[in-house]
C-alpha cells in the first residue's frame, strides 16, 4: 500500500450509554491507538469510573476499558500500539463479564 | 463439630411414597467436593445404563453447594441432575436464586427423587419435615400460578418453591425447573423428568442456620475473595447492565448469534442490551442469588403498548440473542415477553429459541409451509409467529408438538436437509456462543457431557482482552500469547484448566461469573473457604482442582457408559461447515486482508481437522484414548475412580493402558 504523509480519520464509536456516540477524529499519519485514546480522554463515561465523582475516561484506565478495532478487540493485535489507518473504526466498551 | 453440611441427604420415592432421610457421608461428599460432583457419584450409582430418561429408573437430584447458605461470595447456586431426555446422556443444571440455601436452612442437603408417582403430587419439605401432597389443583398451572398457589397454602412469603410449568408437565425436551418464579434450572431437560415423575413442585422452608467450622478463618478468606471480586471493574458493569452489557460488545466482535447463526451481527443490536433496558425504563429491579455479590440479575416490566403488563426476570444475554437476534429481531418488548412466556410454561429461552429460530429458516428455505404450521407465518422476527410458537410448544399442541423434542427430532422429523441448519449436538440447541471465532469454546463445547453450552465450561481467558485472563492463561500455558481464542495451541490445556475450575465452582455451590468469568475468587481462595468451612485441612489450589478432574472424569464415565464415544464430541453441522459473516467494521475481508489485517474467514474454525487437532491433543491431555476417546483404567485409578473403571472395563468400554 502506498505510503502518504496524509493525516489518517478514524470513527469512534463510545459505548458510554446504550447507543454510541460516533465521533470522527483526524490523527497525524503513524498514529496508534494510544495516542487516538489520549485525544479522547476528556469524553466522560457515564456512571462508569471506578471514581463516580470523576466520570472521565481518563479515569478508566488501560484495564478497565474494552478497545475494538475494526471487529478485534486491540489486545489480540499490538494492544495500545496498534497503528491505526485510515478508515479505521474503534469502539470503545467499558469491560464486561459473562453471560 | 459445623461443617458447613446440613448433614442429612433424603430420598424420596415416589412410586412406593417412601421418604427417607439419611446421614450424609460428608468424607464421600467431599471426595467430589459437593453438589454437582457429588450429584454426579449418585447419578452413577443410582441410574442404570439404558435408563429411559423419562421412566421411573431416571433419578432426579437437587444438590447444594457445599458452601451454599454460607456467606462465602456468590454461593447460592444449587445443581440439578439426572440422565438427560434431550441427550439420552449426563446432565446437570445449575440454578441461582434461594432454594438450596433454604433447603438446608431446612435441614437437607441433598434431594433425591426416585421412581414415579401414580398421579400428580408435590412435595413439602418443613424444618426437617417432609410430605407429598396431591397437586391435583396445581396440575395444569403455570409457573406463576403454582408458586402463587403454594405461597397462600403456606401463608408464609419467604417459601422457596421449584416447580415446572404446563413445558415440564408435557415433557418438553426443554423444559425447565423453574425456582421462586426467576430462576431456572433451564439447560437440557430437567424439567421434562420432574414432570415425567408427576412432581409439580418442591416447596421448601427452613429456620435453621449453617455452621461453619472455624468461622474467623472462613469470615477472612470470605472478605479476600470478595475484595479481590470487586477489583475486577466487570463487577460493576454486571451491576448496572446485567448479563447483557455485553450484548453490544459481542456484535461488535461479529459473534452475537443472530439468524439461527447464519450471522454474528445484527444492525441495531444496542435495543437488545442491558445499557437499554436500564435507559428505555424497563428495568425495575436488581436481584442476587442468595450471597451474590455481583446481583446481575433483572427484573424488568412492561408498562404502555401491546405486550403491556409483561413481566419478569430477565432477559438475560443468552435470551436476547436465542428469542431476539436469533430470531432476526431486536423488537425487546418482544424479547421481555417471549422471556416471559418461556418464564411462565418453564421452558429453557435457549432452546426454545433455537427451535423457532430453526422453523423461521425452515421456513424461509421452502421447507416447511403454511400447511406444515397451521397458518402461523414464520418471517424472521415475526412477532405474532413467536408468541404464538412458544405457546405451542409448551402445550404440545399444532405445529408446536413437532417442536417440543428439540431441533435434533424436527429436523429429523422433517428432513430434506433441515439438519443443517439445526444448530446442536448431542441432542442439545447450542448455547449463544459464537465458537467459529473462538478456538478454545469450539473445543469445550464439543467436549461438553451436556453438549454444546457454556456453562460447564467458561473459557473466558482465551480472549485476551481482560488482565485477569491474561495473567490466568500465561499461569496454565506458560506464556500469555496464547490469550488469543484464533489459535489451535494450547487450547486442551486451558479447556482442561477450566474444566477443574468450573467443576469445583459448581461442587462448592460458587458463581462461575466469581471463578471462571472474572478471577476474583481463586482456587486458592475456593480451597481456603472450604477447608475453613468444613474443617478438612487437605484442601489447597491443586488439590480442588484435581477434584474437579476426578467430577469431570466421573461425567465422562457416565456418558461412556450409555455409549458416548469420540463420534459425540462434534459441533453443530453449521459452526463446522458454514463461514460466518465477517464482520465487516471496515471494507470487505479482501481488503482487511491486503491492509495486513486478520482475515476473518481464515481465522474461522470450519473443518474437523481443526476439531480433530484440538480432541487429540485434549485426549492425551486426559490420558483417554486418542481414537475413542474412552478413558484408561490408570487415568480413572489416579482419580481414585477405580470402581468405575471396573465397571466400564466388564462392559468392554474402557481403553487398554
Amino acid at each position: 500500500m502506498e505510503k502518504t504523509n496524509r493525516s489518517i480519520s478514524v470513527s469512534l464509536k463510545l459505548f458510554n450509554r446504550a447507543f454510541p456516540e460516533r465521533i470522527s477524529l483526524t490523527l497525524p499519519p503513524g498514529a496508534r491507538v494510544r495516542d487516538l485514546m489520549a485525544k479522547v480522554e476528556r469524553k466522560s463515561f457515564n456512571g462508569m469510573s471506578r471514581k463516580n465523582s470523576s466520570p472521565s475516561l481518563k479515569d478508566m484506565g488501560e484495564d478497565d476499558l474494552l478497545l475494538i478495532l475494526n471487529g478485534r478487540p486491540v489486545q489480540n493485535l499490538q494492544g495500545y500500539d496498534t497503528p491505526l489507518e485510515d478508515g479505521d473504526v474503534v469502539a470503545v466498551f467499558p469491560v464486561m463479564a459473562g453471560g | 463439630m459445623p461443617s458447613a453440611f446440613a448433614g442429612k441427604l433424603l430420598h424420596v420415592n415416589l412410586t412406593t411414597g417412601e421418604i427417607a432421610p439419611k446421614p450424609l457421608d460428608e468424607k464421600k461428599v467431599l471426595k467430589y467436593l459437593g453438589a454437582r460432583g457429588f450429584n454426579a457419584r449418585l447419578l452413577w450409582e443410582l441410574v442404570p445404563p439404558g435408563a429411559d430418561p423419562l421412566g421411573p429408573e431416571n433419578v432426579l437430584i437437587f444438590g447444594t453447594g457445599t458452601l451454599t447458605g454460607t456467606s462465602a461470595p456468590t454461593s447460592g447456586r444449587t445443581t440439578v441432575s439426572c440422565k438427560g431426555p434431550a441427550t439420552g446422556l449426563y446432565l446437570k443444571t445449575s440454578v441461582g436464586g434461594h432454594w438450596g440455601a433454604e433447603l438446608k436452612f431446612a435441614g437437607y442437603d441433598y434431594l433425591i427423587i426416585e421412581g414415579r408417582a401414580p398421579k400428580p403430587v408435590y412435595l413439602v419439605i418443613r424444618d426437617g419435615e417432609v410430605e407429598i401432597r396431591d397437586a391435583a389443583d396445581l396440575w395444569g398451572k403455570d409457573v406463576r400460578e403454582t408458586t402463587l398457589a403454594i405461597e397462600h397454602a403456606f401463608q408464609d412469603p419467604d417459601v422457596q418453591v421449584a416447580c415446572i410449568g404446563p413445558a415440564g408437565e408435557n415433557r418438553v425436551l426443554f423444559a425447565s425447573i423453574m425456582m421462586n418464579y426467576y430462576n431456572a434450572a433451564a439447560r437440557g431437560g430437567v424439567g421434562a423428568v420432574m414432570g415425567s415423575k408427576n412432581l409439580k413442585a418442591v416447596a421448601v422452608r427452613g429456620h435453621g442456620r449453617i455452621h461453619v467450622a472455624r468461622p474467623q478463618e472462613f469470615r477472612r478468606a470470605v472478605m479476600e475473595a470478595i475484595e479481590a471480586s470487586y477489583q475486577d471493574f466487570s463487577a460493576k458493569t454486571s451491576y448496572l447492565y446485567g448479563t447483557s452489557a455485553s450484548v453490544a460488545v459481542i456484535n461488535e466482535l461479529g459473534s452475537f448469534p443472530s439468524f439461527n447463526f447464519r450471522s454474528g451481527r445484527i444492525d441495531n443490536a444496542e435495543k437488545i442490551s442491558g445499557p437499554y433496558l436500564v435507559e428505555a425504563g424497563y428495568l425495575k429491579r436488581r436481584m442476587g442469588c442468595n450471597a451474590c455479590i455481583f446481583s446481575c440479575h433483572r427484573y424488568c416490566e412492561i408498562t404502555s403498548g401491546p405486550h403491556t403488563g409483561a413481566y419478569g426476570g430477565g432477559p438475560e444475554y443468552e435470551t436476547m440473542s436465542a428469542l431476539g437476534a436469533g430470531c432476526g429481531t431486536v423488537d425487546v418488548e418482544l424479547v421481555i415477553k417471549a422471556n416471559e412466556l418461556c418464564n411462565i410454561y418453564g421452558m429453557d429461552t435457549i432452546s426454545a429459541g433455537s427451535v423457532v429460530q430453526w422453523a423461521m429458516e425452515s421456513y424461509e428455505k421452502g421447507v416447511i409451509t403454511e400447511k406444515d404450521t397451521g397458518g402461523i407465518q414464520l418471517q424472521w422476527g415475526n412477532p405474532d409467529a413467536i408468541l404464538g410458537l412458544l405457546e405451542q410448544v409448551a402445550r404440545c399442541r399444532g405445529f408446536g408438538a413437532k417442536l417440543a423434542g428439540g431441533v435434533r427430532q424436527a429436523a429429523k422429523s422433517i428432513g430434506r436437509g433441515s439438519e443443517k441448519w439445526a444448530v446442536e449436538a448431542k441432542g442439545l440447541e447450542q448455547s449463544r456462543v459464537e465458537t467459529r471465532t473462538a478456538f478454545g469454546y469450539a473445543l469445550a463445547f464439543a467436549v461438553n457431557p451436556r453438549g454444546p453450552d457454556h456453562l460447564h465450561t467458561q473459557v473466558l481467558a482465551e480472549f485476551g482482552t481482560r488482565p485477569g485472563g491474561r495473567a490466568l492463561v500465561a499461569k496454565i500455558t506458560g506464556d500469555e500469547k496464547y490469550a488469543f481464542p484464533r489459535t489451535l495451541e494450547k487450547r486442551a490445556d486451558i479447556v482442561r484448566w477450566h474444566e477443574d475450575c468450573y467443576a469445583a465452582t459448581d461442587a462448592l455451590g460458587l458463581c462461575s461469573f466469581a471463578t471462571t468469568a472474572r478471577y476474583g475468587v481463586t482456587p486458592e481462595l475456593l480451597a481456603r473457604m472450604l477447608s475453613a468451612a468444613t474443617g478438612v485441612d487437605s484442601f489447597e489450589s491443586e488439590s480442588l482442582l484435581f477434584a474437579g478432574r476426578r467430577i469431570m472424569n466421573l461425567e465422562k464415565a457416565f456418558n461412556v457408559r450409555e455409549g458416548a464415544t469420540r463420534k459425540d464430541d462434534h459441533l453443530p453441522h453449521r459452526l463446522m461447515n458454514e463461514i460466518l459473516a465477517p464482520p465487516s467494521g471496515k471494507g470487505d475481508d479482501r481488503a482487511a486482508a491486503a491492509a495486513g489485517r486478520p482475515d476473518p474467514v481464515k481465522e474461522q474454525i470450519n473443518s474437523r481437522a481443526y476439531l480433530d487437532r484440538m480432541l487429540d491433543e485434549y485426549y492425551e491431555l486426559h490420558g483417554w484414548d486418542k481414537a475413542t476417546g474412552l478413558p484408561r483404567c490408570k487415568t480413572l485409578g489416579d482419580l481414585d475412580l477405580g470402581d468405575v473403571a471396573a465397571e466400564l472395563d466388564r462392559m468392554g468400554k474402557l481403553a487398554k493402558d
